[in-house]
């Protein structure tokens, strides 16, 4: 009976892999990452950053440039596109941002993830009271042929708040 | 014989299932620098199949029990095929019921503070905030209906306040007020106007879908110990009362290890049972938020924070969550519906 149950055991481990390796399967995705240490000399270097975790990995990624940065008055935002992808249908989405800096404060700091020019999702994160590290949000929406996309992050300008995060990271499923 | 091949099949068996277990599930995302991932099955689920044919030396009902104790004991999140969390509609979920205060325990606080809005339908109130300077409060006076998605949410900021101890909405004087914001939710535009730059947008709302998450997959780590949070969408659309109504991020990094909290009373606050609550972050946490000790006042009936200090280590306040007038459901005020007109004189922002 020892002996059936450890077979049994064995057993039910390795077919929990190939469930696991099954939904892997079947788990592709874009993945698009932007970090906030530019190189030296850019106009968009304005926060200071985890430089010792980007470092580690690259410390400036283009799988998304900035598009655009707008800062006046009540309003800052900065766009950062993705490149062109073949059109292809997607399932749903994540959206993460890394936090470490424990001056990124912004109450409702809010990233907005467009595809194919629509809004499809807003994530809003209270990045004082975030713990460090990536935070994660998912959509369900789907989007047919998808070539274009970019991520909006906008300050909440309470008190005169600006956008700033470590990094930011979109996963397109199809 | 037959004793010995079961044993050896079960030996290969519990090592090739945990090796697979200790594999990475997943490609971890900073491991990535090219933009196309696809992954593919890994060398262990090709052993799948010759393990399973060795399932005719159980019975059905052993094979079932165990790969039931093995699914209880993974933490592998509940996602479909595609990746992605099962996604819920809000009218087709049961609302939520708080155990009472008197039987509540730690998980049942912690996972109530994680989902709050499963455990409400409306709310309206004050909620006061700190900025990063901790004299310089911001404010937020809400309605929202979670079931409609219709909300209203007037931001206030000041510059001043006497005393940071203790803010209530008489304590917020017009002469320090730096900011004025309305907004407006009707599920389908947000309508901002902000008083004190004379100007407004008016912009489509975009799709809130919502998600549940298992509370052990809400804060892990990464194989590099970098934290990973899965939150849930807001969708009280009053987001700078998030750190009351809605408390993920406070909830995780501050109590997500149980033993760095205490319940020290179940007591009345603002007219609301709560339970008082004592804590002290780890370093990761107090690191991020400067917050080494703290105490809140937290809602038994929907793990809302109603009041919140947190002090750094000389013992200076670094974190408040003041509320007033906080009510909920039947008790909470309805929302604030958007003027007809733009008031004279306001110019439109571009989105």
């Amino acid at each position: 009976m020892i002996f059936k149950r450890l077979a049994a055991t064995g057993i039910s481990y390795l077919c929990l892999v190939g469930m696991f390796t099954s939904i892997n399967a079947n788990a592709s995705y874009y993945m698009y990452t932007i970090d906030n240490d530019p190189p030296s000399g850019s106009p968009y270097s304005y926060y200071p950053t985890n430089l010792n975790y980007m470092t580690a990995y690259g410390s400036y990624n283009n799988d998304m440039e900035i598009s655009g940065y707008l800062s006046s008055g009540s309003n800052c935002k900065a766009r950062y596109a993705f490149p062109y992808i073949t059109p292809i249908s997607l399932n749903g989405s994540s959206l993460q941002v890394y936090l470490n800096d424990y001056r990124f404060t912004d109450p409702y700091a809010s990233y907005e993830l467009y595809l194919n020019g629509n809004c499809v999702k807003t994530v809003t994160i209270d990045q004082y009271a975030a713990p460090a590290g990536w935070g994660t949000v998912y959509t369900a929406a789907g989007v047919v042929n998808h070539n274009t996309g970019w991520v909006t992050a906008v300050a909440s300008n309470t008190s005169n708040k600006q956008f700033g995060s470590d990094a930011i990271q979109v996963k397109l499923y199809y | 014989m037959k004793k010995d091949i079961l044993y050896v099949i079960g030996i290969l068996g519990v090592i090739g299932g945990t090796t697979a277990v200790m594999l990475p599930k997943n490609t971890t995302d900073t491991d990535i620098s090219t933009a196309l991932v696809e992954e593919t099955p890994t060398a262990a689920a090709t052993e799948a199949p010759t393990a399973a044919e060795t399932t005719e030396i159980m019975t059905a009902a052993e094979v079932t029990e165990a790969v039931t104790e093995a699914i209880e004991e993974t933490t592998e999140p509940v996602k479909e095929d595609n990746g992605h969390p099962v996604f819920i509609r809000r009218s087709e979920e049961p609302r939520s019921i708080a155990v009472s205060s008197s039987e509540a325990t730690k998980e049942s606080i912690y996972h109530m503070m994680l989902n709050t809005v499963d455990y409400f339908s409306k709310a309206s109130g004050t909620v006061i905030i700190n900025s990063d300077f901790i004299e310089k409060p911001n404010c937020v006076t809400f309605q929202t209906n979670l079931d409609t998605g219709y909300a209203y949410a007037y931001e206030h900021s000041y510059d001043y306040v006497s005393n940071i101890y203790d803010i209530s909405c008489n304590d917020l004087l017009d002469e320090y007020r730096i900011a004025s914001v309305d907004n407006f939710f009707d599920n389908k535009n947000h309508i901002r106007i902000d008083h004190i730059y004379k100007n407004y947008s008016i912009k489509p709302e975009y799709p809130m879908d919502d998600y549940r998450i298992p509370d052990e997959q809400r804060l892990t780590k990464d194989k590099r110990g970098i934290n990973q949070a899965a939150y849930r969408p807001d969708i009280t659309k009053v987001y700078l009362a998030s750190r009351s109504l809605y408390p993920q991020g406070f909830t995780m990094g501050a109590l997500h290890d149980f033993d760095l909290w205490n319940i020290e009373e179940v007591t009345e606050f603002d007219g609301c049972e709560c339970f008082r609550i004592t804590g002290t972050p780890d370093e990761s946490y107090a690191g991020k938020t400067r917050i080494h000790n703290y105490e809140m006042y937290v809602n038994t009936h929907n793990g809302c924070i109603m009041w919140l200090q947190g002090f750094n280590e000389n013992g200076e306040l670094v974190f408040y969550v003041y509320t007033d007038d906080l009510r909920f459901d039947d008790k909470a005020e309805d929302y604030k519906k958007a003027p007809d007109t733009i008031p004279e004189g306001y110019t439109e922002l571009e989105n």
